[in-house]
């Protein structure tokens, strides 16, 4: 029941925001006077790549995910991205396909328009929808990406299984076999890689990429390498929260990949209670049960 | 039977090596041995590249001893199924492994007594005929899982 109230408490948001965006647009339309009727044709189309773009901006970016909604801080990160993506995408389309005399100024209204307005409402929407969370309890599983290459890594990762029983996860890893360690759970190959073959690299971080845009996980947990830090990477720059639990072969110092993730993670945990820092933070280890 | 393994990522020719010079000391004694691409050539042992995880974790089960590498996938799985361990750890200066993180780890976990450790071929020959075959034991156990602080730690965070 809970569910289904911010579920409809979000359409509602998307699709003022659709109309919005296409107010703006044809606000804009009529004061710089681009199309003669707004009824015509040309005008239609416009109308319906803007909102081919502006939906296809916002779902990239969670922007209307309840992950996103209730912290202010998320907000701010998902409206400037996906507005941005979509005056990136949107702008040439229409230096392409609709030069006006006054074009410049024409998009520098619509820019402005889009920013402001969307700045405004999307606040103002924020904290309604935290209103609305205070009043109805939200406990449900939460969609949880579990990732490790093969080895190790894996192994760490398997024993946070209790974490991973009270949520909905999905396990990445590099190698087949390793499907049948987790069975009756979601599991996602990706190819192998280190930092010795650039290549390689390149095609895991793809699919990793692609498997999380997909899949939409809520939150990324990761015990490393290489692929692990690529979803911290694509994670943090898609807004989902993303952790990484530095390996307890780490006894020193945390890895390279460690202190690469302590740049961009939300949270990264030691393993080492001599290796904490105010923003490393030590809270037990995959070890001891 | 020794259970020997080196991990998946980077040969470990110095491991085999000794293996092998061990086998052909005790007769007898059956050796599974998983070591990727060694240049090495074995005589005495029987080398796989590479296992699957359960074939990994049913040899796990049914060895006396395990030797390996200081990968914490192997000590992990030996300390969850008590059994007796000696690690060596790869060394960069042999272009072993990227770093010294195994040699910080093996003597982290030496120094908490969880696992016997040999820093060399020649301390891990003479610890295994030291204990081969009635003197193995199990310096540490672990649970099935991570610590519940961690668990709860990460769980509050994710329900945030």
């Amino acid at each position: 029941m809970n569910k289904i109230y911010l579920t409809l408490s979000r359409l509602v948001f998307a699709i003022s925001d659709l109309f919005l965006v296409n107010l703006s647009l044809f606000l804009c339309f009529y004061f710089f006077a681009v199309h003669a009727n707004p009824l015509e044709p040309s005008s239609i189309c416009d109308f319906s790549v803007s909102s081919g773009i502006w939906i296809f901006s916002n779902w990239l970016f969670n922007s209307y995910d309840p992950h996103t909604i209730v912290k202010f801080k998320n907000v701010r990160r998902a409206t400037l991205r996906s507005v941005s993506l979509y005056l990136l995408l949107f702008i040439p389309y229409l230096l392409i396909f609709r030069a006006t005399p006054n074009s410049a100024a024409f998009l520098l209204s619509f820019t402005a328009i889009i920013t402001l307005s969307f700045t405004l409402t999307r606040y103002t929407y924020t904290t309604f929808e935290y209103l609305l969370i205070k009043l109805i309890d939200k406990d449900e599983a939460v969609n949880v990406f579990a990732i490790a290459s093969i080895g190790g890594h894996w192994v760490q990762l398997l024993r946070l299984m209790p974490l991973f029983n009270m949520n909905d996860v999905s396990f990445v890893s590099t190698k087949p076999g390793l499907k049948d360690t987790v069975d009756g759970h979601k599991y996602y190959l990706v190819p192998d890689a280190n930092r010795n073959n650039k290549t390689d690299l390149v095609r895991c971080c793809l699919s990793i990429g692609a498997k999380i845009v997909f899949a939409r996980p809520k939150v990324i947990v990761t015990t490393g390498a290489a692929p692990g830090l690529f979803g911290i990477f694509i994670g943090k720059v898609l807004g989902v929260k993303t952790i990484w639990i530095d390996s307890i072969a780490n006894v020193e110092k945390l890895s390279l990949s460690g202190k690469i993730a302590s740049r961009m993670a939300d949270r990264v945990y030691t393993q080492w209670e001599h290796l904490a820092t105010p923003k490393i933070i030590y809270a037990g280890n995959i070890l001891e049960g | 039977m020794i259970f020997i393994t080196t991990g998946t990522q980077e040969p470990f020719d110095r491991l085999v090596k000794v293996a092998d010079e061990i086998a052909a000391l005790l007769p007898g004694v059956i050796f599974k041995v998983q070591a990727f691409t060694a240049q090495y050539q074995a005589t005495h042992i029987d080398v796989v590249n590479f296992m699957t995880p359960l074939e990994f974790e049913e040899n796990m089960k049914n060895a006396s001893l395990i030797i390996s590498h200081a990968g914490m996938g192997t000590i992990i799985s030996a300390l969850v199924n008590m059994k007796p361990i000696i690690v060596m750890p790869r060394m960069m200066k042999y272009k072993e492994h990227r770093n010294e993180h195994q040699f910080a780890t093996a003597k982290k976990l030496d120094a908490l007594q969880y696992v016997d450790v040999a820093y060399d071929e020649n301390e891990l020959r003479s610890k295994v005929l030291e204990m081969w075959p009635d003197k193995l034991r199990c310096l540490h156990q672990v649970g099935k899982f991570a610590s519940q602080q961690l668990i709860d730690s990460l769980q509050t965070y994710i329900k945030e």
